[in-house]
């Protein structure tokens, strides 16, 4: 498989939100206005980068090579969180607001299960090697920051509309996410 | 079948993952990026118990709304218990001379405090700053007091801690307080702007000593800078982030 398939594949066609419906949480909680949403766009690609590249040399040389394979979700799990942490840190010393208003989906990623998803994708696929694993995790980061920023100026321009009441908060949104799904549909013919 | 080695290879393996990443964690924690505020200084003040008596989610959450300015370290229950620092000094809460603070009118009566306040308010525009007509001075038995330039000042190596000036000041503005400390210049309860207006060394409440203060003394009650002496190391990091001049550390030469 070449690596920009892999790159089509993991940010459009098959994209974790929009496809797999995977981290659909923070997909909800943190798409309120673009800003938010692009500073946990960049920590969720960091993560999601990181941990395939750590997962995958863990599980080849340490979880094969000892027969563990059954340990595989509670070593990435392992990794994912140390991961968030990092991130956790860096971001509330660099922006203290930002770190305000991600609030609880910052740590959040570490039981997100699109970044549990893409370490496990990439450890099931046959072919894969690092340089794959690597591309998978960076372009599933980017995936989800394409459809988080989309969704982000959609709900932007929601907020500014006669919505009917019943339909008001989380109804639309779920509506609108439903739509935007859908338009992802689209990509599958491309590869 | 699992065997006991089957086990233990589990152990060491996630094990060791989990301590390699903790060492990486730490080390990076340290390293990477310095900190900007003071929260986990002042965690380590608090007693680390996370009680909650104090109202906020664990000592952590205290901290933070310390260095938020929200909160002032004396509302952690268990902390009260400290021993003072017996070693005081009579302190004026007041810098407001005469080149910071002109006076709205020329007070031409007699030489007293008491007197000149019940004119106008007092000829100062602060109604809550020193009128410098040297009623401390005259019943300081030490001769510790001078008022120079429309405030008093005290010497606080002569002073003998008596207390005589606290009940000479129509305005309360002497307070008792540590030989080595930190305080606040200003007793005025006013808004920034008004407070800027009538004086130029008058405390905004803008929070800037609040932001660097590692041990979470500060706090604002009123618009106004208060330092809690239990937690005040003295260092001087608030005196010298105060802008206007307001925030001084003891001994004043």
């Amino acid at each position: 498989m070449s690596l920009p398939i892999v790159f089509l594949s993991a940010a459009l066609v098959n994209n974790f939100v929009l496809s797999r419906f995977m981290g659909l949480c923070p997909f909800l909680g943190v798409s309120k206005n673009l800003k938010t949403a692009l500073g946990m766009g960049a920590a969720v690609i960091f993560v999601m980068g990181t941990s395939s590249i750590i997962t995958f040399i863990v599980n080849e040389h340490i979880l094969l090579a000892y027969n563990l394979e059954y340990l595989y979700i509670i070593a990435f799990i392992l990794i994912i969180a140390s991961l968030v942490q990092l991130v956790e840190a860096i971001i509330k010393r660099i922006s203290r607001t930002l770190y305000t208003a991600l609030g609880v989906y910052l740590p959040l990623i570490t039981t997100n299960c699109a970044v549990l998803g893409v370490a496990v994708i990439n450890i099931r696929e046959e072919e894969f090697s690092l340089l794959h694993a690597a591309v998978n995790g960076i372009s599933a980061g980017a995936g989800f920051t394409l459809a988080l920023l989309l969704f982000a100026c959609i709900r932007e321009e929601m907020v500014a509309n006669a919505i009917p009441k019943a339909f008001r908060g989380l109804p639309i949104t779920l509506i609108a996410a439903g739509l935007i799904s859908m338009a992802f549909l689209g990509f599958g013919g491309i590869l | 079948m699992i065997s006991f080695a089957n086990i233990l290879t589990a152990v060491f393996a996630v094990g060791g993952i989990g301590l390699l990443l903790g060492i990486g964690l730490s080390f990076a924690d340290r390293k990477i990026i310095p900190a900007t505020d003071y929260t986990d200084s002042i965690t380590d003040r608090l007693p680390g118990i996370n009680c909650g008596a104090c109202g906020y989610a664990g000592c952590t959450g205290l901290a933070q709304a310390i260095s938020g300015g929200t909160a002032s370290i004396s509302d952690c229950p268990l902390l009260k218990d400290e021993e003072p620092n017996s070693q005081t000094t009579a302190f004026i809460a007041c810098n407001g001379h005469l080149s910071v603070s002109p006076p709205k009118f020329e007070y031409q009566g007699e030489k007293s405090c008491h007197a000149a306040a019940l004119i106008g308010g007092g000829h100062k525009q602060c109604i809550y700053g020193c009128l410098g007509n040297g009623s401390c001075t005259l019943a300081c038995p030490e001769d510790a007091i001078k008022t120079t330039d429309g405030i008093a000042r005290i010497n606080s190596s002569l002073c003998t801690s008596c207390g005589k000036c606290l009940k000479s000041c129509p305005r309360n503005l002497i307070k008792l307080i540590h030989t080595k400390s930190t305080a606040v210049r200003c007793s005025g309860n006013d808004d920034a702007k008004k407070t800027r207006t009538i004086c130029k060394s008058g405390c905004v409440a803008c929070k800037l000593c609040i932001k660097v203060c590692k041990n979470g003394a500060i706090n604002i009650k009123n618009n106004l800078a208060e330092i809690d002496e239990k937690y005040c190391e003295s260092c001087g990091h608030c005196e010298v982030a105060c802008p206007f001049n307001t925030i001084t550390t003891l001994p004043i030469v």
